[in-house]
């Protein structure tokens, strides 16, 4: 009677062992992607926005501090968007014509709010103030990045709780004096950042 | 009681006057074939058939009451305040319970060396795994919200949050999912022999093929026996302290808690015994059909029925014993809560369930002392229903009896199950029926090899003494 199996199968049996262990590693790599990739944090996503509002225009080229349009950002959880009205504040009288411009003139004349979409949405079982977190020494580009920067907005870092925790048993490595807190480009000393 | 009479009854030794293990007659061969005859046959009986079916009915409701439980939540079932736990808990600690006579026959009268246990293992250990299945399941479907069960699991999250390890729920994770893990490998280590047994007289390529595969390319060598039989004890001397810590773990749930008529330092061994008393009820209920359907009466013997008998005689003395401390206690401790959760349970509204309780798990069980009636297999199948059914309300007892009424008399409440808590506990009945029909039709339910060892022909005799005839 023939063998069941021919000598093939030895090498296929090893490789099984050998295949074992790929799989073990594929599904560590797959469950750790599932949650850190920034396809799932949404890290570096620019989001559609009914205006493509440009940070780097108005805080680089223009030099608006942050708390012109982010008004209650000291005084309250929400750090707020700014109102149609503080849009129309120059625009009413600049680039008036521009298409780009239309939502925001169609929002000032009709009072319908412009539908921006939020970027930095945590879940609501989360309770964050960006009071006091400005108020103790954390700048806007530790948590948010150079937004400067940002022709349009995006998600700098996870937001996920590890994240958050991370800087709450260390703080010393992200505090700034208060002075600094909405200078997008500091990167002071500290006692873990020594010059 | 001896008697000078010559025995005829071939399922008495004629020397001992004992009840043998295997009926004489049997040789390496007939063994074999009669037992891989069942899994190799390509005429699958319409018993099997009709069985199988009716099991698939039973996995249909299941799936249908747990996909309703996933969409419309655990509101579906009796639970509320403030018994917040029923019958999912007392299906799972249940289900756990008849699972840990089959570690008990495979494992603890291994290290004992009762040879009687061979013809009874590998069923007992599928029992085993197919029981822990439905268990398994509760823990997960009692969450409300069960898509987030892996947070059970001590993983790298990104919330940095790790589990709870002073709860003994987290216990029965880490518990429920070894016993799991430890008697599938057992289970199928101890198959390894019976499988290239299988392959070797499988006919068709594709069983050739399957069963070579699983089979691992057993060639029964020296260096084989010598492993497996070291590693078969090795598991033996692992699962013995695992099918003890287990059910404990599962009593701490209860024991942990400060709830009177839960709060009880004897609940990790009087849940162990009633483990192993409702485990054995249930292989009874298993092999006694079994042997009938496949003329396995010379194999799976009186002897066997009647040893099961007097483990479950012992185990239900010990939990017999659980009950008497636990109403001496609630007495003794001079504890108003005590006394008044130990006459809840009695004389309360739910009353009725403590004395069906005593009924099925005491009173009954008693008659097992008789020989007679140990020795009758339809009775013996009888009281081990009787027993499972008395297993089913202690944990009934315990969980929701203690719960209806407890400290706060504006808390006290009570339960009445609804269809789902029933369909879901009917239904685990059929995913258990509906896995052991499929082991039964496609793995080797009785240990070939060793019941060949049983054999007189696989012992080694002195050449002028002459072979003895019978077989243990």
């Amino acid at each position: 009677m023939a063998q069941i199996f021919d000598r093939s199968s030895n090498a296929l049996a090893r490789m099984s062992l050998v295949l074992t262990g790929l799989i073990v590693i594929a599904l560590g790599v797959t469950l750790d992607q599932l949650q850190r990739s920034p396809w799932v944090t949404r890290q570096g996503q620019r989001a559609d926005q009914p205006v493509p509002f440009s940070h780097k225009h108005h805080v680089q080229g223009l030099g608006i501090q942050c708390q012109y349009c982010h008004t209650s950002v000291e005084k309250s959880s929400y750090a707020g968007i700014p109102p149609t009205r503080t849009c129309m504040n120059c625009h009413a009288q600049i680039w008036t014509n521009a298409e780009l411009l239309e939502p925001v003139r169609n929002s000032w004349a009709t009072g319908q709010s412009i539908v921006w979409t939020k970027v930095h949405d945590l879940p609501d079982f989360v309770y964050f103030s960006h009071e006091i977190h400005v108020n103790k020494g954390m700048g806007c580009s530790t948590c948010h990045g150079r937004v400067d920067e940002m022709p349009i907005m995006y998600q700098q870092n996870t937001l996920q709780m590890e994240w958050c925790l991370n800087c709450h048993r260390h703080p010393a490595a992200n505090i700034r004096p208060t002075s600094e807190i909405y200078n997008m480009a500091w990167t002071g000393p500290s006692e873990l950042k020594p010059e | 009681m001896a008697t000078k009479e010559p025995i005829n009854d071939p399922m008495l030794d004629p020397i001992t006057g004992e009840l043998r293990v295997i009926a004489p007659g049997h040789t390496f061969k007939s063994v074999t074939e009669k037992l891989s005859g069942i899994v190799l046959t390509s005429h699958t009986p319409l018993g099997w058939w009709g069985g199988f079916l009716l099991a698939g009915g039973g996995v249909t409701l299941l799936t249908v009451a747990v996909t309703w439980l996933f969409l419309r939540g655990t509101g579906i079932w009796a639970i509320t305040q403030p018994v917040a736990w029923g019958f999912a808990i007392i299906n799972f600690v249940w289900w756990i319970g008849i699972g840990h006579a089959g570690t008990l026959i495979s494992a603890i009268l291994l290290l004992f060396k009762q040879s009687w246990r061979n013809s009874i293992n590998r069923f007992a250990e599928a029992m085993t795994i197919f029981a822990v299945v439905c268990a398994g399941m509760f823990p997960l479907i009692h969450t409300g919200r069960p898509w987030l069960g892996y947070w059970l699991f001590p993983l790298p999250f990104t919330m940095d949050v790790w589990p709870q390890f002073r709860s003994p729920l987290l216990w029965d994770v880490f518990a429920v999912s070894t016993y799991a893990t430890i008697s599938v490998v057992f289970w199928y280590i101890g198959m390894v022999p019976d499988l290239a047994t299988l392959r070797d007289n499988a006919k068709s390529k594709f069983g050739q093929f399957f069963y070579g595969v699983i089979a691992l390319g057993w060639r029964g060598s020296v260096r084989h026996w010598v492993r497996y039989e070291t590693a078969s004890l090795l598991l033996s001397g692992l699962s013995t302290p695992l099918v003890l810590s287990v059910h404990t773990v599962i009593s701490f749930d209860f024991a942990v808690a400060l709830l009177p008529g839960w709060h009880t330092t004897i609940f990790p061994p009087y849940f162990v015994a009633g483990a192993v008393y409702s485990g054995f009820a249930m292989v009874l209920t298993l092999a006694i059909p079994i042997r009938k359907f496949y003329h396995l009466e010379d194999i799976v013997t009186i002897r066997h029925i009647d040893n099961m008998g007097k483990v479950m005689l012992v185990t239900g003395g010990i939990v017999a014993y659980g009950y008497g401390m636990e109403v001496f206690m609630a007495w003794y401790s001079a504890s108003h809560w005590e006394y008044f959760m130990m006459w809840n349970r009695m004389f309360g509204p739910m009353g009725w369930s403590y004395w069906v309780l005593i009924t099925c798990n005491i009173a009954l069980p008693q008659l097992m002392w008789l020989r007679k009636f140990r020795t009758n297999v339809a009775l013996m199948f009888i009281m081990s229903f009787i027993v499972n059914t008395g297993m089913w309300f202690e944990r009934f007892v315990i969980i929701v009896t203690s719960l209806t009424r407890d400290y706060l008399p504006s808390s006290w409440g009570t339960y009445n199950a609804t269809r789902w808590d029933y369909a879901t506990f009917i239904g685990t009945l059929g995913l258990f029926t509906f896995l052991f029909f499929l082991f039964i039709r496609f793995l080797p339910m009785i240990p070939m090899s060793e019941l060949r060892i049983l054999l007189p022909q696989a012992k080694i005799h002195p050449k002028d003494e002459p072979l003895p005839e019978a077989g243990d």
